[in-house]
């Protein structure tokens, strides 16, 4: 099988970083796609369950932008609401009807919401949610999870970041997953202290094994919650329609405080959402947040255009069965070449490796294997389905990944398969 | 703990370990020790010790009070072994150089101040002679201009140098630096290893529950392989003087593995400079370079 190579993308990456810090900043950065030399660094266009990158080469996606593709590049229905709500006015002096529409629809489709209230990315909203935890509990102290993610403010990150004071990360404790004793220790360590427990529904690191919920967990966390009068945010960013139309929670069975949106709420225009019950609403409207185009009309219609069509396809479904087919065929490939392929998390964000080598090293090289021939895969996160990749891409990315097996099994570091 | 004190604990615990590769790898020292049968102890007043022992034209450097079995002739040694090496180590006379304090000691390594002898008077001589040439040419090893650099012998120690020195800072800052110290929660177990390719240096971050323990070359079975493909790229990274980011996206640098481990590591060695760049007698220097220490 023909492999591709990325001279463009390594032209252009050099000129940005004479001035772009970094070249490509954040999770874009090639830094994690090992070894970066076997990846694209920029897209040209995309269509459907397809990007073509600056060299002209076509990949099938299974990163999705990490998460914002939904639907598919180039979603007709998508653009053209938000096509048409620029011709009525985008960014305007006022907000525009769109954005009550919207809410109304989140309010609907969200069982526990009673509001809404949108921004443009996922920190946005996390941010404002523990704000208003500790608005409504006049608490200091923000609960989260070691090695989850909220976004790239101060509090979210580690100590020992660049640029992050011990100050910024003061007011958050960190506890283990899936760990209630933890949280109930924290409790008891800190009486009126704990304003919110913020965590995402299953948990989803980079380079680790994804963790579902123990049997019992939300249930466990929601009573803790009630008991000690703490607000619980659920960070819903990565999975938000993914796992179902209703929220998460409701996939997990529980009833969060918050719950925060953004990737798939738009099919990749710029908007993201928090949700809320009655009671934190005038919490809510008394913590000052906005943001100078918050009030932006086409990504509130590109959202509306979007929730309607992964109710129309019955979107999580479709992309847990599309994501149990992939997996289970790498499966079957890996072995049938000598090679044990775990996989964790929820068909429809699975995150994959290859058991056979602790260290990742080989499923860097199989994941960068398959990249080179068309399958675009990290080794890194977790990939991300959408409605529309295809049998067809099904059918391509199983060839890919078998020849990928092959170069893999062939190579002095591959030794270990059949 | 303040920034002398820190600055300390790299001076003595990342800094002079690299004696041993100088008496290694540099034929003049080699001979100008080799008849040397001594070991020289640095002790901070409330801070870290270590020792250097050479005995037979080879160089051992280690943190603790040392070996320090009392050999006839080394009147008013204190017999007070326990270093890393101590226990195998043959005898030898000990000197040991007392300090005031941290910031006594680091102005010794900057230049400007002297140790208090305690123990050892007979051996000044050799304090003020080989030893002295000794921990000049370290000095002169870790203190690089273009044109020295343009010797491959010089590049090549160097670039050794600087290696060993961000690895065996990395758990001091880990312990000690206050940005650093919230790192240690969440460090993945596992060793990295740091490499110039084809033939080497190496060195390797064994990282556990313990904490990180670094070693000079290459370990087997490693989690995540920093792969630098010649001595100068390598000398460049080390000195802050290449786009690291642009490197290994271009492949100049290959980084394998757990990249997160990496990751992590990676914001401990960025605070090297802040101790050991060359203006770091004047208070943190955020210079992006890494392990440029005058000592001496």
């Amino acid at each position: 099988m023909e492999t591709y190579s990325f001279a463009r993308s390594q032209e252009l990456f050099e000129r940005a970083t004479r001035v772009i810090p970094c070249g490509i900043y954040g999770h874009f950065s090639p830094a994690p796609l090992v070894p970066p030399t076997s990846y694209p660094f920029y897209a040209q266009r995309g269509t459907g369950a397809h990007f073509t990158d600056v060299d002209g080469n076509d990949f099938i996606d299974y990163m999705c932008a990490y998460g914002p593709m939904v639907l598919g590049y180039d979603n007709k229905v998508v653009h053209d609401a938000a096509a048409a709500q620029r011709e009525l006015g985008d960014t305007l002096a006022c907000p525009s009807p769109v954005m009550v529409e919207l809410a109304e629809k989140l309010v609907g489709l969200i069982p526990f919401a009673a509001w809404a209230f949108f921004a443009k990315n996922g920190g946005d909203m996390t941010n404002y949610a523990t704000m208003i935890a500790r608005a409504a509990t006049g608490r200091p102290l923000i609960v989260a999870i070691d090695g989850g993610y909220h976004g790239v403010s101060p509090w979210m990150q580690g100590g020992g970041h660049h640029g992050v004071t011990a100050g910024d990360v003061g007011g958050t404790v960190r506890i283990p997953w899936n760990d209630t004793a933890a949280f109930e220790r924290v409790l008891a360590d800190k009486p009126g202290k704990v304003a919110g427990f913020i965590a995402t529904p299953y948990h989803h690191p980079t380079f680790t094994d994804s963790a579902l919920p123990a049997e019992g967990y939300w249930q466990r966390i929601r009573e803790l919650c009630d008991r000690e009068g703490v607000v619980l945010i659920i960070d819903d960013v990565r999975c938000g329609f993914r796992l179902s139309l209703h929220g998460s929670a409701e996939y997990f069975g529980f009833t969060p405080d918050l719950a925060c949106y953004c990737k798939a709420l738009a099919n990749g225009y710029p908007i993201s959402a928090l949700v809320g019950t009655d009671a934190l609403k005038g919490d809510a409207a008394r913590v000052f947040y906005t943001g100078s185009y918050w009030y932006q009309a086409a990504p509130m219609a590109a959202a509306l255009a979007c929730l309607g069509e992964l109710v129309r396809l019955d979107a999580p479904r479709a992309m847990q069965e599309y994501g149990r087919r992939l997996t289970d065929g790498l499966k079957r490939l890996a072995d049938k070449h000598g090679y044990e392929l775990k996989v964790t998390g929820v068909p429809s964000m699975p995150y994959l490796r290859l058991t056979d080598d602790p260290s990742l090293m080989l499923h860097q090289r199989f994941c960068a294997e398959a990249t080179r021939r068309g399958a675009y895969f990290t080794s890194h996160h977790n990939w991300f389905m959408s409605c529309a990749h295809t049998q067809d891409d099904l059918d391509r990315t199983l060839a890919i990944a078998d020849d990928a097996f092959t170069a893999l099994e062939n190579s002095p570091e591959g030794q270990g398969g059949s | 703990m303040t920034y002398d004190d820190v600055r300390a604990r790299l001076n003595l615990l990342a800094v002079l370990p690299n004696l041993e590769d100088v008496v290694a790898g540099d034929p003049e020292m080699r001979e100008l020790v080799a008849g040397a049968r001594i070991t020289v102890k640095f002790n901070v007043a409330g801070g870290p010790k270590a020792w250097v022992r050479l005995v037979d034209g080879v160089c051992t450097v280690g943190e603790g009070t040392g070996p320090g079995k009392r050999e006839a002739g080394a009147a008013g040694a204190p017999a007070d072994g326990g270093g890393a090496a101590g226990a195998a180590a043959p005898s030898a006379p000990s000197v040991v150089l007392a300090f005031a304090s941290a910031k006594h000691l680091n102005k010794m390594f900057d230049g400007s101040s002297q140790p208090v002898p305690l123990w050892g008077f007979t051996h000044l001589g050799f304090l003020q002679g080989p030893f002295s040439e000794l921990t000049d040419r370290l000095a002169y090893y870790l203190a690089p201009s273009d044109e020295l650099l343009a010797h491959p012998g010089y590049l090549a120690m160097n670039t050794r140098l600087t290696m060993n020195t961000a690895a065996f800072a990395v758990p001091q800052l880990l312990a000690t630096d206050p940005d650093c110290m919230p790192l240690r929660h969440g460090l993945a177990h596992g060793t990295i290893v740091l490499k110039v390719l084809p033939d080497g240096p190496a060195v390797s971050l064994v990282c556990g529950a313990s904490g990180v323990l670094p070693v000079k070359g290459e370990l087997p079975h490693p989690s995540a392989l920093v792969l630098l493909p010649s001595l100068q790229v390598a000398n460049d990274f080390l000195n802050g003087k290449l786009d690291t980011f642009a490197a290994v996206a271009k492949g100049d640098i290959a980084i394998w593995g757990r990249i997160g481990l990496v990751d992590t590591l990676g914001l401990v060695l960025d605070r090297v400079p802040k101790y050991l760049a060359p203006a770091a007698e004047a208070g943190p220097a955020p210079a992006p370079s890494t392990a440029t220490a005058a000592t001496g």
